[in-house]
């Protein structure tokens, strides 16, 4: 399903998101020791892509909220 | 209940003595024959091939006399031709199996081997003759085909470098290449073309490494240059790693038999090559189909061009009219199908194998099937129906490229660009008043806007805490992004299993998920994410609000989940699913549903295709219709062989999957079964 053209760029892509590690075994490419592969630690953090910000940059507001009600219920308000 | 699956055995007396033996006896007990008297033995599984209905399986041989084996690349249609030919009592000594000796003759002679072997067809040939159940090596007799190769090919120039640390991945790779080459020449020629393709690709990433090498040097960029080669150097690590699975597992077993062994212990004497054929053909099976319009091509000649309104807030988020899935004349055609050709001129094809570590997985190079599918594939966990999840994860590669991918052309090392991040913004901003946006521009932003909000579903806030909006900068996104596109991306696999695979069956893709998930780890330890994932995908296409989506939803799970009960198939997380979908639970299930409805079915808008969806012949009937006798006229009749017609590996696989699922397999023997799903597939 993947072109040769799409294969070389996937791989330059993956070196920019994870600096050139394999993507198998699991545990190399960013994830965590699990039964399953990185990819399916979906909710877990991206450990090798770091979230610390390096400039201070243009912001846009996110105003989709989840609001916890007082009787538990959860719901969304944008 | 009997078994009817046997063992054919052998024992090395000395450096050509061995002695032969089938038996019924389990593999344990096989094993511990062996450590009890220090010997070296080799088995394999091998499958009466043709049986009698009410009859029970064929009486195990007291005495044996010869063993033929027959290495057809298509057992099932050349058992179909000999069955004709054979005389009532040579039927009980034919047996299939796994491995590349797909077809077994117990006591026949080699004059009538001969015959049979001609009227079959002719292909590579073993012959055992045993004296008193002992086999002397030297009297083997073979006979291998005339190679059909006129002359050298000429497209295959192994790729080569200067480069001493390439040079050591470039050996394995070349090594690998040539004893596939010369092994699928005899046992799966159309998997030559493979090989082409992986020639090319290797010369390719060789020749893009040498390229870099002139940047790692500099000050300035030298480390995302390095970085780049690290990933080359990775990839040809892959590379090689799976084509020497596809060396151990596919061509061990090959003739002489007695001379090699497989990496599968408990198929030591015969090897796998015959199951890895199967799921090599399911693979190519679906991968020719997407060939018909490559999504990368779509993406950037026809959504790079096209605008729509794509809506922006989620919580008011509206399918629009439901969808159907039918090939009627008339039907709406498609976005994904507009805009000319997209034919998808190349492709690397993914390497298939068996792996007990990873189990069902998928990676750019390769696609792996459980081990455990070796033995039990009739068993939900284990069936080959999860395979089709693991390509489409291939497919949902290159749309994630086309969307987000970096080029070698061009230096940005984030994974969201500016632009796109300016983009974003106005977007969002926009979204009470939504304008039309490029396609590509709204699909990059409806899964931004999927990660930043499966980011808030983590972190409720209390509604007596006045808090303003996230400001989100070109930072935030980018982390939340890499943190939760993971999810996006399932999600957008779910979307293509279901629709391309499942022909949009919700209850057969529920109950099909479920069954299989109750025997793996992860379900248990993140339930809600996988309920939210099962959920959203039956949703898509219902033309619903979220609310009346998820009623809709949850309805298809608890039918799905009863009808698997009333089969046997239980679970403790049942009763969790039926927990969390109900009192106050069910809120924050609907509200991890919001998103991912929102994604799935926006996803459907855009990558639905009846163009692809008409090269793959599947179950298009719900077969849990009352009275549906579907299933029956794709499933292979065990007591007949097929003549001449050819199976959809998509549709025989579902038809033998409803059939566990419905609790009608023919005889509770998963390890006959499971070959014969095999030998079915890989013809």
């Amino acid at each position: 399903m993947i072109s040769q053209k799409e294969m070389l760029n996937i791989i330059c892509t993956e070196a920019i998101e994870y600096g050139g590690l394999q993507e198998l075994p699991g545990q190399q490419h960013g994830g965590k020791t699990s039964f399953h592969s990185a990819k399916r630690e979906s909710r877990g953090p991206e450990e090798i892509n770091g979230s610390r910000p390096e400039s201070d940059s243009s912001t846009v507001q996110y105003d989709l909220r989840l609001i916890r009600k007082t009787n538990g219920i959860l719901q969304w308000k944008d | 209940m009997a078994s009817y699956t046997r063992y054919l055995t052998t024992t090395a007396k000395a450096v050509n003595e061995f002695t032969v033996q089938i038996s019924d006896s389990s593999p344990i007990a096989i094993a511990q024959d062996a450590i009890r008297n220090s010997c070296e033995v080799k088995y394999s599984p091998i499958m009466p091939a043709i049986l009698t209905p009410q009859e029970g399986p064929p009486p195990v041989p007291t005495k044996l006399e010869s063993v033929a084996l027959l290495f057809a690349n298509s057992p099932y249609k050349t058992l179909g031709i000999l069955k004709t030919h054979l005389f009532a009592n040579e039927r009980s000594g034919i047996y299939f199996t796994e491995g590349l000796a797909s077809i077994i003759f117990l006591n026949f002679t080699i004059k009538r081997t001969k015959q049979l072997h001609k009227i079959g067809g002719g292909c590579p040939l073993e012959y055992w003759p045993l004296k008193d159940g002992k086999l002397d090596a030297r009297r083997i007799i073979f006979e291998l085909l005339p190679s059909k190769q006129a002359g050298a090919p000429n497209d295959i120039i192994l790729p080569s470098t200067d480069n001493a640390e390439l040079k050591v991945y470039v050996e394995q790779i070349s090594s690998s290449l040539q004893s596939l080459w010369a092994s699928y020449g005899i046992y799966f020629p159309d998997e030559r073309d493979t090989l082409r393709q992986i020639v090319i690709l290797a010369d390719n990433l060789v020749q893009q490494h040498g390229r870099l090498q002139g940047g790692v040097g500099r000050t300035d960029g030298g480390i995302a240059c390095q970085k780049k080669a690290n990933a080359i150097i990775s990839a040809l690590v892959e590379i090689s790693a799976a084509l020497s699975y596809a060396v151990t597992q596919g061509t061990t077993g090959s003739l002489p038999v007695l001379s090699n062994r497989s990496p599968f212990p408990h198929h030591s004497l015969l090897g796998i090559g015959g199951a890895v054929r199967a799921l090599t053909k399911y693979t190519r099976y679906l991968e020719s189909a997407f060939m018909a319009r490559s999504a990368g091509k779509v993406i950037s000649a026809q959504y790079s061009r096209v605008k729509q309104i794509v809506p922006a807030s989620i919580p008011a988020y509206n399918s629009g009219p439901e969808y159907k899935f039918t090939d009627s004349p008339g039907s709406p055609d498609e976005h994904f199908d507009r805009g000319g050709n997209s034919y998808q001129e190349d492709q690397v094809p993914l390497i298939a194998h068996f792996s007990l570590r990873y189990g069902f997985m998928e990676s750019k190079f390769s696609v792996t099937a459980a081990s455990q599918a070796l033995t039990a594939e009739t068993l939900p966990q284990w069936t080959l129906m999860t395979l089709s999840h693991e390509i489409m994860h291939s497919r949902v590669r290159t749309i994630f490229q086309a969307l987000f991918g970096k080029t070698w052309e061009k230096d940005d090392n984030n994974l969201i660009s500016k632009s796109q991040f300016k983009e974003f913004c106005a977007w969002i901003q926009a979204r009470k008043n939504p304008r039309k946006v490029r396609v590509v521009t709204s699909l990059r932003n409806v899964i931004l806007n999927f990660c930043c909000a499966v980011e808030q579903c983590q972190h409720p806030i209390p509604a007596n805490k006045r808090r303003p909006g996230l400001p989100l900068s070109m930072d935030k996104v980018n982390e939340l992004y890499s943190r939760h596109k993971h999810l996006a991306i399932e999600i957008l696999v779910h979307f293509h299993d279901y629709y391309f695979v499942y022909a949009c069956q919700p209850k057969m893709y529920m109950m099909s998920l479920w069954a299989s998930w109750i025997k793996v780890a992860a379900p248990y330890a993140r339930t809600p994410e996988y309920l939210m994932r099962s959920l959203a995908t039956v949703a898509c296409g219902s033309g619903l609000n979220s609310i009346a989506a998820f009623d809709h939803a949850k309805e298809i799970l608890l039918d799905g989940l009863a009808s698997l009960e009333g089969v046997g198939i239980r679970s403790p997380l049942f009763s969790e699913l039926r927990r969390l979908t109900s009192t106050v639970a069910e809120s924050a299930a609907r509200a991890d549903f919001q998103p991912c409805y929102y994604l799935i079915d926006t996803v459907r808008r855009f990558f639905a295709s009846r163009t692809i969806a008409s090269k793959i012949d599947r179950l298009d009937c719900d077969p849990f219709a009352e009275g549906s006798t579907f299933v029956d006229d794709y499933t292979a009749n065990i007591y007949v062989f097929g003549e001449g017609q050819t199976l959809s590996p998509i549709r025989y696989s579902l038809a033998t999957l409803f059939k566990t699922l419905s609790g009608r397999l023919p005889f509770d023997d998963p390890q006959w079964l499971t070959a014969w799903n095999y030998m079915v597939i890989s013809s």
